[in-house]
This record gives structure tokens, C-alpha cells and sequence, in this order.
């Protein structure tokens, strides 16, 4: 009888030790890598929805949505060429799906009627949002998807793309299989081009949103085989509308100007032609004058350490006052540069992306409790502040060649 | 001549430190920097965690010196001794209602927690279910075994909450240390309240110091206990409002897992790094709803006498599954733990100095 009931006892325990409730097979996962966003070409979609559905509730926009999908089976073999674009593509190792709706969250949810894997969102790398989207100031509303869902990854990078944002998606890189993390990887090389922003994450980003500061995005523009991540969308503080770009020139001077340059280089003029300086380092900081809301004055202390990488002139670096010379010239185009920067960010664009009210927030905290609601807005106090900088380069190495050609001075 | 030496039902220095430890450390780390950064400017929560860890310390070491003069004797039979049988009663009945509720919560938060970031289609009710099914095998179980279990598990913690840490140094970001000491001194009392909360977890020293060989240790192994989750909290604190900036730890539910979520190990082979955080996380949360429900079978049968240990887990484990699912969502489970907390409150921060002050009187007493 004891048995028995043991018996009776134990057989509801098999009902839930059947396993895992949530399991997917890896192989029936779609890894979504890349996200693209834009408006969509034509309004009919909407038009189409009303007619159907009239009194469906809608949001305020819609959006065309592209996911990037890798196709596992095509990753590995060899031989294949290029990543992916269009539906159907044959040994392609990514595929493209655009979808139209005003969630973003219904798009990707749409996508699994329309391939057989569920889209899984842990490995996404980038996220492309149009220039187009980017200038409504609906980059909040579009990103809150991927902050909110716990599957989503604070990592992923960010960024702009001058035109429609499915291109960036669509590009075929001879090298990379996935066109997403291909960008990913292109923007990782900051190290190498000082014009390039430093990459931006989503969780940065939110970061930027919160705190009501301005920010920039790396812009990527898109053409057949490649993309260029070069310049940089700028963002205002309180509407978060893309106010414009920034040109590679001032990407490097704000870059110089934030303390972000992790390498790079520097054409300085030298007699008629130019010498080549390999940033190695860089480093800011910031002093402040305060004499009132509208008269203040900062100072921003630049270093830097490099190499001379190049000379297309004939110099003798070891000569005593060579190097102290040259590192003037760097300096002089340091401030060149940052100056041009100044003028585009303070006077064009009216908006802190120099991390200037971050510093009065960090150091002059009292004060900035004052000025915060009209830093970079209303009174704006920050396109009435003097912004003054200071280079301070140092040149550690000038390469294996001393004597190139001193006999010629 | 102790061949076997585990066999006996007496406990050491070690399991006081740990249990201590492992009680503490459970489901307020992963809501913490968010509740501080809310009440708090900047990153200044760190001074709460230091002031209600200051608390927590001489809580348990209260706790403990009490216990200690009455060795082998717990909280159930001492207290009547201490505080006179009606007093002493209630007590242990606001002791039993406070356990319970906290065991239900406790196993419902963790449910709610796991089926955001792991389960996505399996019912809460399912998930807290198997895990406070594992609950159960555990308490039916010797109670030194369970006190055992955290001596294995707690490092395991550390280690990994640890490894986190460090790999996420690369993303924490200077500027989000500044400015220090900017908020006011009453948000600051105000998130010490707040901390309090996660620092609750003493309370199991009035019933394991009476399993102890040598009593007279037990203060000291429960200040030490208690200060190691405090200086973690603060680690984890920092590191997390290092890591966002304080405007976005204010705007994420669990920011601990996602700081768990941020590493990226090198060479990007190994991307999900917070499912090992969410294993650890899943054992704490075990040790500490084990002790608890250990607590409640403690003190209902020094109430009822009747009946056996097993009994009364077939008997109380159905009511407390059901009032875990009482609350309708997060935010009602987070109040539910709040309730629960002030309960515990008063039980592991008041409560021990009024009885260390009952102590002393009576001792004056019969000196006298």
C-alpha cells in the first residue's frame, strides 16, 4: 500500500520535470546583428491600415524597420563570398527583412510570420538610425525598445547614417561576412583615425538622454561595397533633434577637445610641404573663471605625445631646436583645428557636446545648480562663454631616418 | 578521536561567519544602487550603504552577545526567560509572521527576476514553484547541513560578483565620481532607510548561535559577517554608478544585472557573461529563503510542540507558495518586501538592544 502511494505521489512530478519550458534550439534562432531604422518611403502603408482597421490605435509615427539575420549554414562555408542583402540571396550569410508598422516591437515580432526562426535579440551589434528619423527628435521613442527589453545589451553601438540607414545594412564588404559586424568593426578603429568618434553605445547614449546633455553620434555613410564612418550628427540637449553634422575636421578638433583621442594623425605645414604626426596620447582638462552667469571663462588645456611618422621634407631631427620647433607647428594646428570646432559647436549649433556644463556640474556644482536650465538652451550661457585652449605637445620619437638628407640645408 | 568530525549537529565559527553572510547577501543587491541613486544626488548613496552597514554591524554583534549568554538555548526559549512568557510569545509569533512573508516574497521576487532576463514563456508560477520545491528538499534536511551549504556556495558568490567587477573596470568612467558629497544630509538618512532593507538578514544569529560548540565566539564571527556584505554592497554601489552615470541607474530596474550584461569578455567568444551571474544570484537567493523557511519551522514548533519537523513543511510550504503570489506585479512584490522589511526591522535592528538592555538589568539584578 506504502508503494503504491509513493507511486501515486511521484507521477505529478513528471508533468513539470518535462524540461526546459523556454528552450529553443539554437539551429530555430534567428540572430538578429543589426538593426536599421527609417521612415517609411511612401505613405501608403498607413493609408492601407486606416482603411482596413479605422479605429486601430496608432502612434504618432511609423517606421520601416530592417533586421539583419545570420544565416548559420552560410558563416562557415568556405568559399562564399560577401555578406548579405536582399530576401533570398543565395549563400549569403546574413539576410535582410524590412517590415513597415509603428512599433518597433510589433516589426520584430511581424519578422517571425515571415522567416522561420524567432528573432533573438542577445547578439545584436548595431543599431543604424536614419538621418531622417534622427532630425524629427524621435530617437528616444526609437531606442526605447532596445533599452527596455531584457534581452537588448547596453553595448551595442550606435549610429547615423546619412541616407536611407538600410543601405548601411546592405553593403557587401569583401572581406566580412556580416555587413553588422563589419561596422562594428569599423567603428572600433578609433585608435587609428582621430576624426572618427569614439564609438557610441546605446547605454552611453541613454546616459546622454538622461542627463539632458547634448551628444553626437558617429555618422556612416553607406555605397556599394563599403561604408565611411567619418563626421559626426550632433544632438541638442532638450528635443534630441539632429541639429547637423559635424565635418571630419571638427570631429577631430571636439575630439581633441573632450580629451577622446586615442590616435591618429596630424598634417603640419613645414616649409612647403608637410611632416606627419602620430598622436599617441591625448589628454584635456578644464579650467574655469566664473564671474558671473554670462562671463565665463574657460580654459581647456590640451596634451598630446607622438611620433613623427612621415616627412615629405628633409629635415635633421637632431638638430637642438627641430623638435621644440615642431612641436609648436603641431601645436598651432592643434589649436586650428579645436578653434574651428569651437566656432561650429558654440556659435552654429548652440550645443555642449565638449562636456563643458559636465565639468561646472562635476567642479562648480553650486553654480551649475544655477545655470542648468539655460546652459545650452533658452539663455544658453554656453554659446556666451569664452573658450580659450592651450596646446602642450611633446614628440617622443622621431623614426629610424636622422640624416635623411642634411646636407641639403 | 573524531573520526567524523561533520557528523555532529554542533556548528563553528566558519558557518556563523557565513551564514551571516549569505543571509544578507540575496536580493537587495540587484535593486540597491537603483533605490540609492533615486533618493540621492551623484554618487553619495555610498555613504547610506556605509551607515546602514554601520547599523546592520552592531545589529549582529547585538544579536550575537544576547544569544551568547544563553548557550545552546535559541531565541524561542530564552526570550521567555528574558522578557517575560506573554511578551515572549508575541515575539516569536511577529517573528514567525515575519519569516513567512519573507520566505513568500522572497521566492516570488526571485521568480519575477529570473522569468525577465532567463524565462520569458515559463509562468512566474511555475518558476517559483521548482525553485521553492528545491527550497523544501533543503529544510528537510539537518539544519547544520543547510548551514553547511553556505560555506560552498558564498565563496562561489564572491568570486564570480568579483570577476564581474573587475572585468567591467575598463568601462567606468571618471566623470561619473564627481561631484562627491552634494546631497543633503536628510536624502542621505532618508537612503539609509532604504538600506536597512537590504541589509536584513541578523536575525538568523538568535536561533544558530545556540547550535554553536563555542558561543563565545559568536560576536565576533557576526561582526565580521555582516561586514563583508557591507563592504560589497559599497564595491557593487560604485561600480555600478561608475559604470552608468547616476541618471541612468535611476532608470534601470536591476542594475546589477545589467552591469553583469556589460562585460564583454576579450575576443568576443564568451558574450553572455550574466547567465553566470544569474546562476550565483539564483544560489544566494536559495541560502537565504532556506534559512528563513529554516526560521519559520523553528519557531512554530517552540509555539506548537505538536508534531513533527516534516509535518510542518507539508503543512506550511502550500501557504506560504500562495501568499508569494498574492502580490499582481513587480512593483506589488517590492511593496510586499517593504512590509516584510519593516517587520524585520524591528526585529533585527531594535530588538536586539532592547534585549541586550533586559540583559544587563537583570544581570545587574542578581549581582546585586
Amino acid at each position: 500500500m506504502r508503494r503504491v502511494w509513493k507511486i501515486i505521489v511521484v507521477i505529478p512530478f513528471f508533468f513539470w520535470m518535462t524540461g526546459c519550458w523556454d528552450r529553443v534550439e539554437i539551429e530555430e534562432r534567428g540572430f538578429v546583428v543589426g538593426v536599421a531604422i527609417d521612415k517609411p518611403l511612401s505613405a501608403k502603408g498607413k493609408e492601407e491600415l486606416t482603411k482596413e482597421a479605422p479605429n486601430k490605435p496608432q502612434a504618432k509615427n511609423r517606421y520601416a524597420v530592417t533586421y539583419q539575420i545570420v544565416v548559420p549554414a552560410n558563416v562557415t562555408k568556405e568559399g562564399v563570398g560577401g555578406g548579405g542583402s536582399g530576401g533570398s540571396g543565395k549563400g549569403k550569410a546574413s539576410m535582410n527583412i524590412t517590415s513597415e508598422a509603428d512599433s518597433i516591437f510589433e516589426i520584430g515580432r511581424e519578422m517571425s510570420t515571415r522567416t522561420s526562426r524567432t528573432p533573438y535579440f542577445e547578439h545584436l551589434k548595431v543599431i543604424v538610425v536614419s538621418e531622417e528619423v534622427a532630425k524629427t527628435g524621435e530617437l528616444p521613442t526609437v531606442l526605447d525598445f532596445f533599452l527596455r527589453n531584457p534581452e537588448m545589451r547596453r553595448g551595442t553601438v550606435m549610429l547615423i547614417s546619412k541616407g536611407r540607414a538600410k543601405d548601411v545594412l546592405e553593403v557587401e564588404p569583401p572581406n566580412e561576412k556580416l555587413p553588422a559586424i563589419y561596422l562594428q568593426s569599423v567603428s572600433r578603429n578609433t585608435f587609428k583615425a582621430a576624426r572618427m568618434e569614439p564609438i557610441v553605445r546605446i547605454g552611453k547614449l541613454q546616459g546622454f538622454m538622461l542627463s539632458k546633455q547634448s551628444y553626437v553620434i558617429s555618422a556612416v555613410s553607406p555605397s556599394e561595397k563599403e561604408v565611411k564612418i567619418a563626421g559626426e550628427a550632433i544632438f541638442h540637449s532638450v528635443d534630441n533633434k539632429m541639429l547637423g553634422y559635424l565635418n571630419e575636421e571638427e570631429t577631430e578638433g571636439q575630439n581633441f577637445l573632450r580629451g577622446k583621442v586615442k590616435g591618429g594623425l596630424l598634417k603640419i605645414p613645414v616649409k612647403d610641404n608637410l611632416v606627419t604626426y602620430e598622436i599617441k596620447r591625448e589628454a584635456k582638462n578644464i579650467k574655469a573663471q566664473i564671474q558671473g552667469k554670462d562671463n565665463i571663462h574657460f580654459t581647456i588645456q590640451i596634451k598630446s605625445e607622438g611620433n613623427i611618422a612621415e616627412s615629405m621634407v628633409h629635415l635633421d631631427f637632431l638638430q637642438p631646436n627641430r623638435i621644440p620647433n615642431l612641436e609648436r607647428l603641431v601645436e598651432k594646428e592643434i589649436l586650428r583645428m579645436t578653434q574651428d570646432s569651437i566656432n561650429k559647436i558654440q556659435k552654429d549649433y548652440k550645443a555642449d557636446v565638449i562636456g563643458l556644463g559636465e565639468y561646472l556640474e562635476n567642479h562648480h556644482h553650486d553654480f551649475w545648480l544655477k545655470v542648468k536650465d539655460n546652459w545650452d538652451q533658452g539663455e544658453n550661457y554656453f554659446s556666451k562663454c569664452k573658450i580659450d585652449v592651450e596646446a602642450d605637445v611633446r614628440i617622443r620619437n622621431v623614426g629610424i631616418i636622422d640624416h635623411a638628407a642634411n646636407q641639403k640645408e | 578521536m573524531k573520526n567524523f568530525q561533520y557528523g555532529d549537529e554542533h556548528i563553528g565559527y566558519k558557518e556563523i561567519f557565513f551564514g551571516v553572510s549569505a543571509m544578507v547577501i540575496g536580493q537587495g543587491i540587484l535593486t540597491l544602487p537603483r533605490i540609492l541613486t533615486e533618493k540621492t544626488e551623484s554618487i553619495d548613496g555610498w555613504m547610506c550603504i556605509a551607515l546602514g552597514g554601520l547599523l546592520a554591524i552592531v545589529s549582529a554583534w547585538a544579536i550575537a552577545k544576547v544569544s551568547s549568554y544563553y548557550p545552546n538555548q535559541p531565541f524561542t526559549d530564552y526570550v521567555k526567560v528574558l522578557v517575560t512568557k506573554p511578551i515572549g510569545i508575541f515575539l516569536i509569533v511577529f517573528f514567525f509572521i515575519y519569516s513567512v512573508g519573507f520566505v513568500g516574497f522572497e521566492v516570488r521576487a526571485l521568480a519575477e527576476g529570473t522569468k525577465l532576463y532567463l524565462f520569458d514563456r515559463t509562468p512566474v508560477e511555475v518558476i517559483a514553484l521548482s525553485f521553492f520545491l528545491v527550497i523544501i528538499y533543503a529544510v528537510s534536511g539537518t539544519r547544520v547541513a543547510l548551514l553547511r551549504l553556505n560555506l560552498m556556495f558564498t565563496p562561489i558568490v564572491l568570486g564570480v560578483t568579483f570577476l564581474i567587477l573587475l572585468m567591467n573596470l575598463g568601462f567606468v568612467e571618471r566623470e561619473n565620481f564627481q561631484p562627491l558629497f552634494v546631497s543633503s544630509w536628510k536624502s542621505i538618512l532618508n537612503g539609509t532607510k532604504d538600506t536597512a532593507f537590504s541589509f536584513l538578514g541578523g536575525e538568523i544569529l538568535y536561533f544558530y548561535v545556540a547550535l554553536m560548540r563555542n558561543p563565545k565566539q559568536a560576536p565576533k564571527a557576526a561582526l565580521l559577517g555582516m561586514i563583508m556584505p557591507v563592504l560589497l554592497y559599497i564595491i557593487i554601489f560604485l561600480s555600478v554608478v561608475g559604470l552608468f552615470g547616476p541618471e541612468v541607474t535611476r532608470e534601470i530596474m536591476y542594475p546589477t544585472v545589467e552591469m553583469a550584461k556589460e562585460v564583454e569578455v576579450p575576443g568576443a567568444f564568451l558574450e553572455r557573461f550574466e547567465s553566470l551571474f544569474n546562476t550565483v544570484w539564483i544560489m544566494t537567493v536559495f541560502n537565504t529563503a532556506s534559512m528563513g523557511y529554516d526560521l519559520c519551522l523553528i519557531l512554530i514548533t517552540s509555539l506548537i510542540r505538536k508534531g513533527k519537523r516534516k509535518t510542518w513543511i507539508i503543512l506550511l510550504s502550500p501557504f506560504i507558495y500562495l501568499l508569494g503570489l498574492i502580490p499582481k506585479n513587480m512593483n506589488q512584490v517590492a511593496k510586499a518586501l517593504d512590509y516584510v522589511g519593516f517587520m524585520g526591522i524591528f526585529i533585527s535592528f531594535i530588538l536586539p538592544f532592547i534585549l541586550l538592555l533586559v540583559v544587563a538589568l537583570r544581570k545587574g539584578k542578581n549581582y546585586a
